[in-house]
């Protein structure tokens, strides 16, 4: 392959490297963006990699066809339509020709990845990342919701839950909306959020195992503390007297009175008999 | 003449030779200069006195080629251009004919005022333009190379003049406009042949090797793809824009184009063609291989205006 040849392949590399760096950094905004949201509105932060994914493909096809020569060229104004005719005529073997590949050859070295990465864009990205990533955190953290989202869903019949189990008897049971997914037996890891499900000895949290062991691993992060709620330890005061060790009975002259006299020697005994 | 760069020296230099001659007209010499890069013809139109004849004698004095002129009358023959067969006595006194080659046999010809021929005066030139060669009789001579035909017509004075058909006129690759020179440039015309004058001397800047290498070299300043296509694509659209144009240019105009851009690329010490140089010579090129539509005309609309109109 020709030197020119060469430095096109590596420019393409480059820029097909930062065109996929430009849309992670863009996609990455829109999946913090989308799991605030979603966890202020109280649904599964699953739905976050839909519009992560989407904007990815989107974006990342269209900065494809975006970066071409026309695109450094645009950057490196010395290289303006010498590049692309240098790329198109690569098989030319002229005099001309030859002279246009060393020469864009060498005004190659003027091309700068950093004049295809916008450092302001990038700055503003990243705080905006920092921000969002605290957000999510704090909202987290305190669990604040505006709104129950999973719950107004599942009450609307727009939001069936996401999984099933079935039951003995082949009818399916809705079980909790984050489980997503059908529990198929034994050895089957389920992961179970405790303190979402405000309703754990209810009907909808009951599983039918029959014999199947359930191994239950709990969240460490999901310990249902809420950090704004923990109260100092308290001081308790204790009496500081002992406690009596002896312990006797004795019978009573009036509970006496009440017993008949055929069972009062009876019950005499009874009582004399207990300090024994 | 080793490198690209060095035929922008040259051609500055042959230039600033130029202008010891010729005030201004900037853009009409580079186009003609343009018509010789690409081996083909140039049409010059202009009112009477903007130095059409004097440009083409002293572009043919600069470069060292044969130069020869012809002036088209009505009553022009073909031979009067091709040449005839004359009879020729030798000292033993026997009678031969012999061709006397006409003006046509030139590297440069200037034919000045061509819609003033008659149309079959007009072929015999065109003929020699296109093929390159003179049938007179039962012979056909090869005209020497480069062979470049600059014609000059005067868009006044339509009377008694047999305007170019468009079939022949498409065979000038350019149309050229010379434009009246501006306030400044016109001082300096007065200043110079209004006083005693001085003939500058010029010496020849380019030879006929020079030339024909430089035809090569033009046609190896490579394109990219992407102006390939907006280049025909502008001929294709002359043939589409129907409410302007009714007769479009045919491919030999994309062929010209091209050409003509990569001409004017080297001319600019350029490797490669810019969109600039096909937008500049598209009214060149195009101008006279348009025929207007009558709405257009109505419009008071020009052919520049509506190839600019499709330049948009």
């Amino acid at each position: 392959m020709k030197p020119i040849g060469k430095a096109l392949l590596e420019l393409r590399t480059v820029m097909l490297g930062i065109g996929l760096f430009n849309s992670g950094i863009d996609s990455m905004v829109i999946l913090l963006f989308s799991l605030l949201g979603l966890a202020l509105f109280g649904l599964p932060w699953e739905i976050a990699l839909i519009p992560f994914c989407a904007y990815f493909f989107i974006h990342t096809r269209k900065m494809l066809k975006v970066l071409g020569y026309s695109d450094v060229e645009s950057r490196v104004p010395q290289l303006r339509e010498a590049l692309r005719t240098a790329a198109d005529n690569l098989g030319g073997d002229n005099e001309v020709v030859r002279s246009l590949h060393d020469e864009v050859l060498q005004k190659m070295r003027l091309i700068q990845t950093s004049a295809f990465i916008g450092f302001g864009k990038v700055t503003r990205q990243l705080l905006v990342i920092s921000l969002l990533c605290f957000a999510v955190i704090t909202v987290s953290a305190l669990d604040i919701k505006f709104v129950d989202g999973t719950d107004i869903l599942g009450k609307a019949g727009l939001w069936a839950g996401g999984g099933f189990l079935t039951d003995g008897d082949g009818k399916e049971t809705s079980l909790w909306g984050k489980l997503g997914r059908r529990y198929e037996g034994p050895g089957q890891r389920m992961e179970v959020n405790l303190i979402d499900e405000r309703d754990l000895y209810g009907n909808a949290t009951v599983i039918e195992l029959g014999t199947d062991e359930l191994n239950l691993e709990l969240n460490p992060g999901g310990t249902g503390v809420k950090i704004g709620e923990v109260k100092p330890p308290e001081s308790r005061q204790f009496s500081d007297q002992p406690t009596t060790s002896d312990i006797s009975a004795t019978s009573d002259s009036t509970y006496s009175e009440e017993i008949p006299k055929e069972y009062q020697s009876i019950v005499r005994n009874y009582f004399q008999s207990i300090p024994k | 003449m080793k490198s690209v760069e060095e035929v922008k020296k040259t051609f500055d230099y042959l230039f600033s030779e130029i202008d010891k001659v010729i005030v201004g007209q900037k853009e009409m010499l580079h186009q003609m200069i343009i018509g010789l890069f690409c081996d083909s013809h140039v049409l010059l139109e202009g009112y009477p006195g903007l130095a059409k004849t004097l440009s083409v004698k002293t572009l043919a004095q600069l470069i060292d080629l044969k130069f020869s002129r012809i002036q088209n009358t009505p009553d022009l023959l073909p031979s009067d251009i091709t040449g005839t067969y004359i009879i020729e006595e030798s000292t033993q006194g026997k009678r031969t004919f012999k061709f006397q080659p006409g003006p046509v046999f030139a590297n440069v010809v200037l034919a000045d005022e061509i819609n003033r021929s008659t149309p079959k005066t007009q072929s015999a030139l065109l003929e020699a333009m296109q093929e390159k060669q003179v049938t007179v009789g039962n012979n056909t001579f090869k005209l020497d190379e480069p062979f470049f035909v600059i014609a000059t017509q005067n868009p006044i004075e339509q009377e008694g003049t047999y305007p170019l058909p468009e079939a022949q006129s498409d065979r000038f690759l350019l149309k050229v406009k010379a434009q009246y020179p501006t306030f400044d440039e016109e001082l300096e015309i007065v200043d110079r042949f209004a006083d005693v004058i001085k003939k500058p001397t010029l010496k020849p800047v380019l030879n006929r090797e020079t030339m024909m290498y430089l035809q090569t070299l033009t046609r190896q300043v490579p394109i990219a793809n992407d102006l390939k296509q907006y280049a025909v694509r502008i001929v294709n659209t002359t043939r589409t824009k129907k409410d302007l144009i009714e007769y479009g240019a045919s491919p030999r105009a994309s062929i010209g184009l091209i050409l003509a851009s990569k001409a004017r690329a080297l001319l600019e010490g350029r490797k490669y063609v810019s969109k600039e140089d096909i937008n500049t010579l598209a009214l060149p090129v195009l101008r006279h291989r348009i025929v207007m539509h009558f709405e257009s005309e109505r419009q008071g609309l020009s052919e520049d205006d509506v190839i600019k109109q499709l330049l948009k």
